[in-house]
């Protein structure tokens, strides 16, 4: 279960304080599919940052499955990154000089959970599931954009997330792609039982969702 | 796990930009090279110059007045004279500015069984335990002391390190050698303790009407004076003309003392000049890897963002200026190594023809010398790159990836 509690993000600028996000409360259940909507610049991916456990809130608490994001220490912080969270960027965020193979393994590499062998097992059945398993040696400049987010994706799933949070991925790429992409998704969220949270500004996708959550100017819209 | 997995980043990294990391590579090489070439000449010439100016022999000469002085000998050996001093001369006076005296006897003799018939050979007797003027000369020697029958053959001279001599027709061993001075004295001289001097005594033949003075016990041709640590020429040449009567100090050349302290001053120089460009290499480093961070903020945000602590992420940063710095550090020495090679074959060359003494530092010292350079080239790209990676660590992973920060 995802709690936000009052939740909110300030910057100081040059010109004075700016609120990206102000206030806001919201709960997703375990296993929904949520998805945020609203304008660009509207404080979607802001909000999705601070329950990532990315981006410290200003105000606010942030708790997954009862646990406070930002009152953990460091070490703990990244480890609940590690192993709670899948995030999904909006461009492509593979490493360019690790193989497929090795940009997907690397957050179970980092957790230290399991022996090499079997999180490589495991990665190479998640990029198999993402219909990549021709692909493990290859890098990521050798593939498309589209392929890119497919293996983002599997990289998410390493370490058998709570939460998959994806912040708008498939803004850049074609249609066709974006459906394959989001079919794949909705799937993990329906098969797995992982709670999905989806940033978009495409209305049409999020009709798809359980539960949509819209915010205009950094707070939620009624 | 991750650590290899994060080092193989970090080479991968070093590898993805090719020329920038052969650049810093190159740069390190050369600042590392430098200073591992300077510190091993340093220590070499500092070597060479405590061999050096031991060589070189006293700071001035205590003779009989009226004794004829050769300036350029004086230093090394005194010259033969009939005229004599008491052997505890010097040790009577208890002169603070004096600080080791070595006294000798020399005696210049004819149809000595040395060389052709008609040779004048220099018998010059040493206190083995008080010269410092002859011993520091000694090229080769059998290796065990000096003792009364030997003799040491100045660098003219010709025979087999461990064969007789016969001197008056008396065996002796020839115990060593000495190296080319350019001094006439020492080429030619044949070189013994006191007691082997006295028990030839009876078989050389008196010149004239008399024996040679020098040969009486307990009377020396001269005495050959080191100064006291902090005493001038003039107060020791002062003291020494105030406490003995009849006697001549004969000083050397005084730009001896300048060149030392020239050398001295100049190896400072270099010394000054190694820390400022290890201090300028380390700020190089460390500016470049601020550039560097910043460009790779999104990759680090990335890794910040699936779970990397803090540590591993300075860890990734501080790892490739680590491979880069050493790499460039084991080229520097490398690269050092090939230029005292060349230094070896032209100066040093030159240097040891003219019999200037050049001794390289021992390999034992050369590989430490080596170690500690690769070592500090490391030390300044982890000291560099350490700052920036953990600054950048600091940052929320968001502001990275968004490239802020």
């Amino acid at each position: 279960m995802l709690v936000c509690r009052q939740v909110s993000k300030s910057y100081r600028t040059e010109r004075g304080p700016v609120t990206a996000v102000g206030g806001i409360d919201l709960e997703v259940p375990d296993g929904r599919f949520a998805a945020i909507i609203g304008r660009s610049g509207s404080g979607k991916s802001t909000l999705m940052a601070m329950i990532g456990g990315l981006s410290r809130p200003s105000a606010g608490t942030v708790e997954v499955d009862g646990i406070d994001v930002w009152g953990q220490s460091e070490n703990a912080l990244a480890a609940f990154r590690n192993e709670r969270i899948g995030y999904i960027f909006q461009f492509a965020s593979l490493l360019p000089t690790l193989r497929l193979i090795d940009n997907v393994a690397l957050p179970a590499m980092l957790a230290r959970r399991q022996a090499a062998a079997g999180t490589y097992e495991r990665a190479v059945a998640l990029l198999g599931r993402m219909g990549l398993g021709g692909y493990l040696e290859a890098y990521p400049a050798e593939i498309s954009a589209g392929e890119q987010r497919r293996v983002a994706i599997a990289r998410a799933l390493i370490n058998d997330p709570a939460l998959l949070l994806a912040d708008e991925p498939t803004s850049d790429l074609d249609e066709q792609t974006e459906r394959e992409i989001m079919d794949e998704l909705l799937t993990i969220n329906r098969e797995l039982g992982t709670t999905l949270i989806l940033v978009t500004h495409n209305l049409a996708l999020a009709e798809r969702a359980q539960q949509v959550v819209h915010i205009a100017n950094g707070a939620l819209v009624a | 796990m991750s650590r290899w997995l994060l080092a193989s980043l970090a080479l991968q990294n070093l590898a993805r930009r090719r020329a920038r990391s052969l650049l810093l590579i190159a740069a390190v090489a050369i600042g590392s090279g430098v200073v591992f070439t300077g510190a091993t000449l340093m220590r070499s010439i500092d070597d060479s110059m405590a061999v050096g100016f031991t060589r070189l022999g006293a700071d001035m000469m205590v003779v009989p007045d009226g004794a004829l002085t050769n300036i350029t000998a004086a230093l090394l050996t005194v010259e033969p004279t009939d005229l004599v001093l008491d052997a505890d001369v010097l040790d009577r006076a208890r002169l603070a500015s004096v600080g080791r005296a070595a006294p000798q006897k020399i005696v210049r003799v004819g149809h000595s069984g040395i060389g052709s018939h008609h040779d004048l050979v220099d018998l010059i007797g040493i206190d083995p335990a008080r010269d410092f003027t002859v011993q520091p000369w000694l090229k080769e020697k059998l290796n065990r002391p000096l003792r009364t029958g030997d003799v040491i053959l100045g660098a003219g001279r010709d025979a087999p390190l461990g064969s007789q001599l016969l001197i008056f027709g008396k065996p002796h061993v020839v115990y060593g050698k000495l190296g080319r001075t350019g001094v006439g004295t020492h080429e030619r001289g044949v070189f013994m303790s006191f007691a082997t001097l006295e028990a030839l005594a009876g078989s050389i033949p008196a010149m004239g009407n008399t024996r040679p003075a020098a040969l009486a016990p307990g009377k020396v041709t001269g005495f050959l004076v080191e100064l006291a640590p902090g005493a001038t020429a003039l107060q020791a040449r002062f003291a020494i003309l105030s406490a003995i009567k009849g006697v001549k100090v004969v000083t050397g050349d005084s730009s001896l003392s300048g060149i030392r302290q020239g050398l001295a001053a100049l190896l400072g120089g270099i010394l000054a000049l190694m820390v400022l460009m290890f201090v300028s290499m380390a700020v190089m480093v460390s500016v470049l890897f601020s550039a560097i961070v910043t460009e790779r903020r999104g990759e680090l945000g990335l890794l910040k963002a699936i779970g990397a602590r803090r540590a591993q992420i300075v860890g990734v940063m501080v790892a490739e200026a680590v491979f880069a710095t050493g790499a460039g550090g084991l080229l520097g020495v490398t690269l050092g190594v090939l230029v005292m090679r060349f230094f070896e074959r032209s100066l040093v060359y030159y240097l040891d023809n003219i019999g200037v003494p050049f001794v390289w530092l021992d390999l034992p010292h050369t590989m430490v010398l080596a170690v500690m350079a690769v070592a500090l080239a490391s030390a300044i790209g982890a000291l560099g790159a350490l700052y920036p990676a953990w600054r950048a660590s600091r940052r929320d992973a968001y502001d990275l990836v968004r490239g802020e920060g």
